[in-house]
Formats: structure tokens, C-alpha cells, sequence
């Protein structure tokens, strides 16, 4: 048996097979068909915040790119998960909900009008009981107002635990990251007010599918750390159809694996550690595959999505304890 | 017990050495819960490395990794075994620039055949098949060139060595017998996986104020064992064994081995825990007791998440200005050489051989014409090395061989696969 985790270009041939990656538009550009979006991939990162919180996973940004909210613990002696904002510019930070029923909420995911986050929780099984022995309480995935307030669980029977979080390209169907009830690795289909998930695909070649971003094509760009392999994470393309290609791989992925597309599309941004340990974010052109590296000085960034009309990133780093923005 | 000795241990023994023993001097375990972190990770705690030409087969190189220290035999009913959530690695830089060029991975699985007993065993085993084998592991080993990105997984499924339970479920004689059935092979190399007797031998009475008395220990204790063969070629820069005149970049391999768990660890009220995440390295061990006794406890955690191309960088200062030349001197009286103002570079040195970049590596040069009599600590590590008595007498550097009275290990090593000893009965009967 023969891996070859460098770079996988199979996905070319995943992409024109589910009609994406291409001059959509025609307009000369390869912006996966996002007109008016911002297509420029990063180039500088910038520290945001690292005060008040310990432990980020994942990180969102507002539609226009003015907030960024995220996953993280508390700064307390005791630390509690929950879920912050804070300003792109930089400010105090706003812990928004914190402590139990979350246990540790790795995904998240904006709403395309900005007015719902949507929360995934790995650490949650769901249908068992809780922190407080009460059966049939603890729930893969919530919802809140980015303002702040309740947790509301959302129904997602077949997904038992979750991982990421994105949004379809109907702007509405969440695609989610997972284990279904029988521990199979899977890519899922779910509707915005929660019920049935549909699987999109189950097991090989996912191990342990974490960040996810979904283009205009509805293919799913997957991470996955891929624990049987010695060099490390991968890139996944996964159409709508569940056929998975490798895009790139020997990966150094935290937890969560994060992935990005740029707003408009056309370029993978994936926070990564280099040999020497150093956080950085690898781009890549999906057409060509041609990889640039933009330095920072992350540890170990985690969960990164762009703003949607803004081309901006949000960026947890995981090890640093800190958010950051690129742009 | 085979002696082959030669070259660096001998070159270092002069007639009037002092024995630690005879002046309650200092003496430790190789890596054996050598850090606060890993202290608490018995199952991911890298013991010891080993490294030596086969005495069977000169073209082929013998890695000793050993795991999960100083295990009672008798510790059951849940009786040891490798973590089923750990990357056992051994690296190989091939080039000289104390990066990894070849990786090599074992993953372990364990399965129950029977839930509905306590017992490791639920009669006589006579094989490693046997139906009243009860809690068994098996293996991959994942070989990675990390210069061609090439990744295989060079042999599957391979059954580890059970835990010598006792003689009631090994009648006295099968059990060694069932535990080299476990050995594995693929394209001219063997694997071997499973508990062995703890091949380390030391006073670990040195850790009550540096006082030994030349107690053996180790004697009695088992330890996880990992032994791989592999071509030399395989190893070797280019994929072929350097002729005796190539550059000594590409002569010298250098070894470490580490272990790694995954970022995130969750526990569930009612089920398994599940581990998610990346792997993060949390031990690590080329040449024995650098972290155990050179690294001091603020940075003990860090070596153990490092990576040797940093160390100068990192751990340098420890090498050149070791706090055991001094402990020595001050607390035991050898009467040390002192530490030169520029520091020992001499250590540097040994650990930087034909020109490579210094690094806690167990180096070895592999050119042709080079044997397993030329195996010694540090070219290498035989299990039969003495290396404290080696590096203690180094770091003393005063023209004596300081020892802790524990010279050889109580069972004899063998020179046929895997040339560990037999693991310590847990019921000798």
C-alpha cells in the first residue's frame, strides 16, 4: 500500500467532474463563480486579541468582516468552554455564553445574514445524558444569537458527534463534519433548522474529518489529520455526490483542522505549522495547485473562515492563545 | 553475556577508575519518567534507545526502542501492553542535518476476545492464536521517506508478544518460544513488539542525594519493547549503504525515537474516551540520560516536545556546562576536571561525529566494512553497553571511570533476533 500525502492533483479531475473551479462567469478570472466577492488570498496576519480566553478552536467573522467570534474557554481557574466576539480591530472581548451544555465547541459557523451562529460540539454525544446525569441532553450542535444569549440545540439525527461546521452554497444547508451513530467518519448534509442528516459520505478516505468550507459547486473542502499517517493532514475535495479527492497533504493540522476558501472562491487557505513548528497559512490555487506560505507568528493555528463579503480571515491559534486576523 | 567491546567505552577506562559504589557516588535510569509531563504518561514514556550493525547479518541495522518503564511481571489482571492511542516513531537522518529523513511508525491495536472475564488469559496458551488468549494487540509499521514524500505501510496486523502472565498460563519453557512467533517480516527486514526483560542497568538509588550502592534496580522489571531490523540501504542516504569513503554526512545515521498522543483527549461519562486531533510529540530519547540528567527540570518538558535540529539552539548550554561535572565534584568529591570557560565542545563533538550537525541523535556510522563489533556507545549503543559509567566519566572527565557498581544487565542478551531477554515471569513457579 503506497500514499503519496504530498500533493494529491487528482482534485483537477474532482472538480471538472462536479463542474467547478473554472472561469464560472467568464470573466477571465477563476472565482468558482462568486461575482463581486473578494478572491485575494492573504498575504499579512495580525494579532486581534489574546486576552480573556484560553484555548481557541475555531474562529468566524462577520459579513462584512467588523466582528470576529469564536470558540475558546474561559480564562478562570477553572475554565469553561464557550463562545466569545470581539471586535477585528482589536478590544476587550465579549464572552457571549460559556459553561454547561457545551463541553468543547470546536466548530462554528455564521449564518449568511450574520444573524445566527451555529455551534458544532466534539465533545458532545448526542442523545446521552449530560453534565447533570439528565438523559438525552446533550446535543452535537446549537444554536445562538451572535448577540449573545441562549444555546438552542439543533436536531441532527444520524450525526452522533460534530466537528465543523460550513455553509452550502444555497447559502442556507449547513454542511457538517462527523461520526454518525456507528463511529463512521462522514461528510453531512443538514437543513438550517436541523432534522435528518444526510450523509454526503462515509469513511475512507476520512479518518477524522475536522475543518470544512463549502464553494459555490457545493463541494466541501475537508481537513483531516489522518492519525495512520506519518506526514501528516490533507485537503480533501468532496462533491456533491461524495466522490473525495486529495488536494494537498504532509499537513501539521491542529485541532481543529481549519479550511478556508477565499470569499469569491479559487484559493484554499489552510493555518498549518511548518517542520519547525512555526503557525503559518499555506495557500492554494485550486486550478494549478501552487502553494505560498504567508509567516506569522501563530503557534498553532486552528479554525480559520473568511468574512463573506469582506476579504478578510478570522484565525484561532490554538496554542497561542490568541485570535488573529489576515487579510 | 556477549563482549564485544570495543573502541569508546575501553578508550575511556583507565587503570585506577573509581567506582561511584565505593564513593556513594551519582547513577539514573536512561529515560525512565526523566520528565514532569511524561511522569505522567507511563504508556508514551520513551525509555531507552539502542542501535547496532546485526550481529546475524551485517548489511542490516538493529533499532532498540523501549517504552512503558519499569513494569512490575506481575501486574495483572490489566497487564501492560502499548497504547492502542500512541505513534511509537523512530527517525533517521541520513544526511547529517539532524532533520528526519526516514520515519518509521508503529500503530497498535488491541482486541478482547472475550469481555465477559477478567482474565488476560482464560486458560493454557499454547499460541499466539489460542482461543484462551483473550486480550491481544497486532500492529502496522508505516515507513515514511520524508524526502520523496513516499509513505508505506510496509507490514499489517502484526501480533505483539502477549505479557508473560506466568507459568501457569506459559508452562515453564513455552512462553519465549510463543513470543518469537510474534516476530514479523517484510522485504528483508523483522519487526518485533512486545514486553522483553528491562535490558537498562543501573542503581536508581542515585536519586535518594546522588547515593548508589551498586543495587541492580532494573533487575527484576520488564519493559515494552520494540526491536526493528532493516536493510541498511533502506536507511541510507540515496537508498544505498555508503562505501567507507563517502563523506561522513552520509556514513553516520542518526537515530532518536519518540512518542506522540493526539491533541485532544475526551473523556465521556459512559463509553471510551476518544482522541481527535494531530499527534503532538511528548517523548523523545537519541542518546541515553540527556534529559534524565543533563536537561534541567524548567526544560524538561520542552526537550521532550522538540526536535533534535534545534538543540543547539535549545539545550545547548546544558551541553557545554554540564550540572553533573559539578554535582560530582562538589557533592561526591570525583575531583571533576573543570568546565573550561568555552565549555565542554568536546561533548559537542561527540555528539555532532564526521562532520554532522550536533544533536541528541544515537549515531552510528553505517559504511560498508562496518560491523557489530564496531557497535558501541556512542557509535551506536549494544545492549550491553555501560552508558552511565560512559557518559558519567565523560561529563567528569578527570581520567578515571566513574561508576555506579552496576556493570551488566542480570539476564544475558542473545545475538540472534530480537536479543532482548526473556521478560520476567509474573508467577515463576
Amino acid at each position: 500500500m503506497t500514499r503519496n500525502p504530498i500533493l494529491g492533483l487528482a482534485f483537477a479531475a474532482a472538480l471538472a467532474a462536479c463542474g467547478g473551479g473554472g472561469d464560472d462567469d467568464g470573466d477571465g478570472d477563476n472565482d468558482g463563480g462568486g461575482d463581486g466577492l473578494p478572491t485575494n488570498p492573504p498575504e499579512q496576519v495580525e494579532m486581534v486579541a489574546d486576552e480573556g480566553f484560553t484555548d481557541p478552536m475555531d474562529a468566524v467573522a462577520s459579513p462584512d468582516g467588523e466582528t470576529f467570534y469564536f470558540s475558546a474557554y474561559t480564562a478562570e481557574a477553572e475554565p469553561r468552554p464557550g463562545i466569545f466576539s470581539v471586535a477585528a480591530s482589536g478590544g476587550e472581548v465579549t464572552t457571549l455564553v460559556a459553561g454547561s451544555p457545551l463541553v468543547n465547541p470546536g466548530g462554528l459557523l455564521l449564518s449568511a445574514d450574520g444573524g445566527t451562529l451555529y455551534i458544532a460540539d466534539i465533545g458532545a454525544r448526542a442523545g446521552e445524558p449530560d453534565e447533570n446525569g439528565d438523559p438525552g441532553s446533550q446535543s452535537a450542535l446549537y444554536t445562538m444569537s451572535p448577540g449573545g444569549g441562549a444555546l438552542t440545540p439543533l436536531s441532527a439525527d444520524g450525526i452522533r458527534e460534530a466537528a465543523g461546521l460550513a455553509l452550502a452554497a444555497d447559502g442556507e444547508t449547513i454542511h457538517v463534519t462527523g461520526y454518525d451513530a456507528d463511529g463512521q467518519p462522514g461528510v453531512f448534509r443538514l437543513s438550517p433548522g436541523g432534522g435528518s442528516a444526510e450523509a454526503i459520505l462515509l469513511g475512507a478516505p476520512l479518518e477524522d474529518p475536522s475543518g470544512i468550507y463549502v464553494d459555490q459547486d457545493d463541494v466541501s473542502w475537508v481537513m483531516d489529520p489522518h492519525p495512520s499517517r506519518v506526514g501528516g493532514g490533507a485537503l480533501w475535495a468532496i462533491t456533491a455526490g461524495g466522490e473525495a479527492s486529495e488536494v494537498v497533504g504532509g499537513l501539521g493540522l491542529s485541532e481543529p483542522a481549519g479550511v478556508s476558501l477565499v470569499a469569491g472562491g479559487g484559493t484554499a487557505v489552510i493555518p498549518n505549522r511548518t517542520e519547525d513548528g512555526e503557525g503559518q497559512l499555506t495557500t492554494v490555487v485550486i486550478d494549478s495547485g501552487e502553494q505560498t506560505t504567508v509567516a506569522s507568528t501563530m503557534k498553532e493555528p486552528a479554525g480559520i473562515r473568511t468574512a463573506r463579503e469582506a476579504g478578510v480571515f478570522a484565525i484561532a491559534d490554538a496554542e497561542g492563545d490568541a485570535i488573529y486576523l489576515a487579510r | 553475556m556477549y563482549a564485544h567491546r570495543k573502541t569508546f567505552a575501553a578508550a575511556l577506562t583507565i587503570a585506577g577508575g573509581i567506582t561511584m559504589s565505593a564513593m556513594n557516588p551519582t547513577a539514573s535510569a536512561s529515560s525512565h519518567r526523566e520528565a514532569p509531563a511524561i511522569g505522567e504518561d507511563q504508556f508514551a514514556d520513551n525509555t531507552d534507545v539502542y542501535t547496532f550493525i546485526s550481529p546475524e547479518n551485517p548489511d542490516n541495522l538493529v533499532i532498540v526502542t523501549a517504552y512503558v518503564p519499569l513494569l512490575l511481571p506481575a501486574s495483572g489482571p490489566n497487564f501492560y501492553k502499548f497504547s492502542d492511542n500512541v505513534a511509537y516513531d523512530v527517525h533517521v537522518d541520513n544526511d547529517g542535518d539532524a532533520r528526519d529523513d526516514i520515519v518509521i511508525r508503529y500503530l497498535f491495536k488491541t482486541t478482547v476476545q472475550n469481555g465477559d472475564t477478567f482474565l488476560y488469559n482464560t486458560n493454557v496458551v499454547a499460541s499466539l492464536d489460542d482461543p484462551d488468549l483473550n486480550v491481544r494487540q497486532t500492529y502496522d509499521v508505516i515507513l515514511m521517506d520524508k524526502v520523496s514524500g513516499r509513505e508505506d505501510v510496509i507490514t499489517a496486523n502484526v501480533p505483539v508478544a502477549p505479557w508473560y502472565v506466568g507459568d501457569r498460563s506459559f508452562p515453564t519453557g513455552t512462553y519465549e518460544g510463543i513470543a518469537l512467533s510474534a516476530i514479523g517480516s517484510a522485504d528483508g527486514s523483522r519487526f518485533f513488539a512486545g514486553p522483553r526483560d528491562e535490558p537498562f542497568f543501573v542503581d536508581l538509588g542515585v536519586f535518594d542525594l546522588l547515593g548508589v550502592n551498586g543495587d541492580p534496580t532494573t533487575n527484576g522489571v520488564n519493559v515494552m519493547s520494540i526491536v526493528t531490523e532493516m536493510p541498511i540501504a533502506r536507511l541510507s542516504y540515496g537508498g544505498r549503504r555508503p562505501s567507507a569513503s563517502a563523506p561522513g554526512k552520509q556514513k553516520v545515521l542518526g537515530i532518536h525515537a519518540t512518542a506522540s498522543r493526539r491533541r485532544t483527549r475526551l473523556l465521556h461519562r459512559d463509553g471510551p474516551e476518544r482522541n481527535r486531533g494531530g499527534w503532538i510529540q511528548v517523548s523523545r530519547l537519541g542518546w541515553p540520560l540527556i534529559n534524565e540528567v543533563v536537561i534541567p527540570i524548567k526544560d524538561k518538558d520542552k526537550f521532550n516536545r522538540s526536535k533534535p535540529v534545534n538543540d543547539v539552539a535549545n539545550f545547548g548550554a546544558y551541553i557545554l556546562f554540564p550540572e553533573l561535572n559539578g554535582l560530582l565534584s562538589a557533592v561526591l568529591g570525583a575531583n571533576c576536571q573543570a568546565i573550561p570557560a568555552e565549555g565542554r565542545t568536546d561533548i559537542v563533538g561527540l555528539l555532532s561525529p564526521g562532520g554532522t550537525r550536533a544533536a541528541d541523535l544515537l549515531r552510528i556510522d553505517v559504511s560498508a566494512g562496518q560491523t557489530f563489533d564496531d557497535s558501541s556507545f556512542p557509535n551506536g549503543r549494544w545492549l550491553e553497553d555501560d552508558v552511565f559509567d560512559i557518559e558519567a566519566s565523560v561529563i567528569c572527565n578527570n581520567g578515571s571511570t566513574i561508576s555506579d557498581g552496576v556493570d551488566a544487565n542480570d539476564l544475558p542478551f542473545t545475538l540472534t533476533f530480537p536479543f532482548l531477554a526473556s521478560p520476567v515471569s509474573g508467577n515463576p513457579l
